[in-house]
C-alpha cells in the first residue's frame, strides 16, 4: 500500500516545551485522514513539520516519497496546502491570485478552476484584502484545488468559519476525495466525521491512536452497568474505561477496547450483581471528548500526586 | 526563465504607483539639473551654491529619490516576505532561485537603470570631467557602488522582517548601528583614522554579509541565522575601526572644506 504521508519519530521542540513527541504516523493512499486534538496538542506544529514550513528536532516525515526537508518547489506541483493562518496575496484579486497561479501549475484544469469559482461563489474582481474570512478561505480552497492535487493538506480549515461556508468547502472536498489524499488537522469533529475514513488522536504531542474510522467507531461504547444495589466502583479498572461514574445502582463509562462477548464477560465477572448492560454507540466527537478528558484527569492527578510528593520532601 | 518573469510581472503589476513615483522622482532631478544647466551658466562650475533657490531642490529630491528606491525594493521583497512561516507561497511550487533572479530583474531595472540612464543623460549634458584624474568610469563605478551600498543593506534588512512597520524599525536601528559603529572608535582613538585598505574592508563585510543574508533567507530561510549576520556587520566595523593596524594620523587642524554639491 502507498502511504503519501508517513512520520518516522517527528518531534519537534521549541526551546523546553515538547510540541509533537515522536510521532509515527501513516497515511494511506485515497484516505480522508483527519488529525484530531485539543487545542495545544501539536497538530499545526505537526503539519507544519510535514510541509517543511517547520524543520523537525527529531525524526522524519516523507510525503509523496520525499523527504518533508527537501519539500520545495516543483514538489508542490502535487500537493495543496491550505491552513487557517495563510496569507494570500492580499493586493491581488481573487481573478488576479488565480491567474497568477495557474501558470506555476502545469496540471492546472480551467474547467475546474470555473466550477469551484461558481460553487464557492467567489468574488473575481474584488481584492483579497477586502473579503471575509469565509470567503478568503474559499479563494484559498478554490487555488489549491484547481490542479488536481494528489495531496491535499489542510490546517483547521474550518475553524472560525459559518456552518454554511464549512458545508461548502466541505462539498468542495468531497467531491475531490475520490481522485486525491486529504489530510486534515480539526478539533471541528462534527464536520470531519460525515467525511473522514481514518483518524488520528494527538495528544500533548502524542499520538494516541491513529486508524480507520470504522474501526475506531466499532472499539469505543457509551456503557451503563444498572445493578440490583448501590455498589462503589472496583479499585483497579482497567485503562480501557474512560471516565467511570456511579450514582446509585448505575455505574457508566466509556470503554475504549470494546467486544461485545469479551465485554459482556469481564463486565458480569467485575459486577456480580448486574441487572443489565447497555453499549451505546458514540459520536467522533463523544469519543475525543471522553479521551481528552481521561487524559486530563490523569494529567491532573499525576500533577497532584508531584505536588503532594513535593510538599512531603 | 517564465517563473522569473511571471514574478516580475507581478511586481509590476502589483507596485506600479510606486515605479511611477520614483522614476517621476528621477525625471524630476534631472529636469532641474538641465533647466539649471541652461538658465545659470555658473552653475555648471559653482554647483548648488549658484543655482538658484531651485537648486536648493535638488538634494532634497535626490534623498527622496534613494529612500523611493529603498521603499520600492523592500516592498517587493516583502511581498514574498522570507521571515515567518505563514506566507502564502512557500507552499506553491516557486523556486528560490527564480524567485532571487525576479527580484533582482526588478531592482536592476527600476533602481540601476533610470540611475544610469540618468548618470549618463547629465554625463552628455555636463560633458567630461573637468580634473584629469577623474574618469567616467570612475564617476560610473561610484554611483553603482553607492547604490549598492544604500540598496544592499536596505534589501537584506527586507528579508529579516515580517512587514513594513518592522522593516523601518530595523532600518532606523541599522542607520543607528553603523553611525555607533563608526562614530565610537573615531572618539576612542582621535590620534589616528583607519587607513584606506580598512575603509574598503569595512565596504566589503558590508556588502558581502548583505549579499549572504539574501542568499540565505532565499535559499533556506534562516532568519535567526541572517539577522544575526546582520548584527554582525556593525560590530566587525566597529573592531575593524578600533583595532585596524593600518591607520593614518588625523589632521584635527585640517577642517574639512566647504563642499559644494555639483552635478553628478
Amino acid at each position: 500500500m502507498n502511504f503519501p504521508i508517513r512520520t518516522e519519530n517527528l518531534s519537534r521542540r521549541f526551546g523546553r516545551t515538547v510540541a509533537v513527541d515522536r510521532v509515527d504516523l501513516a497515511v494511506p493512499e485515497g484516505a480522508v485522514y483527519a488529525l484530531v486534538g485539543p487545542n495545544g496538542a501539536g497538530k499545526t506544529t505537526l503539519v507544519k513539520m510535514i510541509m517543511n514550513i517547520l524543520l523537525p528536532t527529531a525524526g522524519r516525515a516523507e510525503v509523496l516519497g520525499i523527504d518533508s526537508r527537501l519539500l520545495a518547489g516543483k514538489a508542490f506541483n502535487r500537493i495543496g496546502y491550505v491552513s487557517e493562518n495563510q496569507e494570500l496575496p492580499e493586493g491581488m484579486t481573487t481573478g488576479g491570485m488565480l491567474d497568477y497561479f495557474r501558470a506555476f501549475y502545469p496540471t492546472w484544469d480551467r474547467t475546474l478552476e470555473e466550477q469551484l469559482v461558481h460553487q464557492f461563489d467567489l468574488p473575481l474582481k474584488r481584492q483579497l484584502k477586502h473579503l471575509s474570512r469565509g470567503m478568503k478561505m474559499k479563494a484559498a480552497f478554490a487555488s489549491s484545488l484547481a490542479y488536481r492535487p494528489s495531496l491535499i493538506v489542510l490546517d483547521e480549515p474550518f475553524t472560525g468559519l459559518d456552518p454554511l461556508v464549512r458545508d461548502e468547502l466541505i462539498e468542495g472536498l468531497i467531491e475531490r476525495a475520490p481522485e486525491t489524499t486529504i489530510f486534515l488537522s480539526s478539533h471541528d469533529l462534527a464536520e470531519i466525521e460525515s467525511f473522514s475514513s481514518h483518524v488520528g488522536y494527538l495528544e500533548q504531542g502524542r499520538l494516541l491512536f491513529s486508524e480507520e474510522m470504522s474501526v475506531l467507531s466499532a472499539r469505543f461504547r457509551e456503557v451503563t452497568v444498572t445493578l440490583a444495589s448501590p455498589s462503589p466502583l472496583p479499585t483497579n479498572l482497567p485503562a480501557s474505561w474512560l471516565q467511570p461514574q456511579t450514582a446509585d445502582c448505575v455505574v457508566r463509562f466509556v470503554l475504549s477496547d470494546f467486544n461485545e462477548q469479551e465485554s459482556q464477560r469481564e463486565l458480569a465477572e467485575r459486577f456480580p450483581s448486574v441487572r443489565d448492560i447497555c453499549f451505546d454507540p458514540m459520536t467522533l466527537r463523544s469519543i475525543f471528548l471522553a479521551i481528552a478528558r481521561s487524559g486530563r484527569s490523569r494529567a491532573s492527578s499525576a500533577q497532584d500526586q508531584a505536588v503532594a510528593r513535593e510538599e512531603v520532601a | 526563465m517564465k517563473q522569473i518573469l511571471h514574478i516580475f510581472a507581478k511586481d509590476v503589476r502589483l507596485s506600479w504607483s510606486g515605479i511611477l513615483g520614483a522614476l517621476a522622482l528621477v525625471t524630476a532631478y534631472l529636469s532641474i539639473n538641465y533647466y539649471l544647466l541652461a538658465a545659470y551658466p555658473q552653475f555648471r562650475q559653482g554647483g548648488i551654491a549658484s543655482g538658484g533657490w531651485l537648486a536648493q531642490l535638488l538634494p532634497i529630491i535626490f534623498l527622496l529619490t534613494l529612500i523611493g528606491w529603498i521603499v520600492l525594493v523592500s516592498s517587493v521583497i516583502l511581498g514574498e516576505r522570507l521571515a515567518g512561516d505563514t506566507q502564502f507561497w512557500i507552499t506553491r511550487p516557486y523556486e528560490w532561485k527564480k524567485l532571487l533572479a525576479a527580484k533582482l530583474l526588478y531592482l536592476v531595472i527600476f533602481v540601476y537603470l533610470p540611475a544610469l540612464a540618468a548618470f549618463f543623460i547629465l554625463r552628455a549634458e555636463v560633458g567630461p570631467p573637468s580634473h584629469s584624474e577623474i574618469t567616467i568610469q570612475g564617476l560610473l563605478g561610484n554611483v553603482l557602488l553607492f547604490i549598492t551600498v544604500l540598496v544592499l543593506p536596505a534589501a537584506a534588512i527586507a528579508t529579516v522582517t515580517a512587514n513594513s512597520t518592522r522593516l523601518t524599525w530595523a532600518i532606523f536601528c541599522a542607520i543607528t548601528g553603523m553611525i555607533a559603529a563608526t562614530v565610537i572608535p573615531a572618539e576612542m582613538r582621535p590620534d589616528s583614522v583607519p587607513g584606506p585598505l580598512s575603509v574598503n574592508i569595512c565596504f566589503a563585510v558590508l556588502l558581502l554579509l548583505c549579499g549572504a543574508v539574501i542568499v540565505l533567507q532565499y535559499a533556506r530561510r534562516k532568519t535567526r541565522l541572517s539577522v544575526a549576520l546582520l548584527i554582525a556587520i556593525p560590530v566587525l566595523i566597529f573592531a575593524i575601526g578600533l583595532f585596524t593596524p593600518e591607520r593614518r594620523p588625523h589632521d584635527r587642524t585640517q577642517q574639512p572644506k566647504a563642499t559644494v554639491s555639483r552635478p553628478t
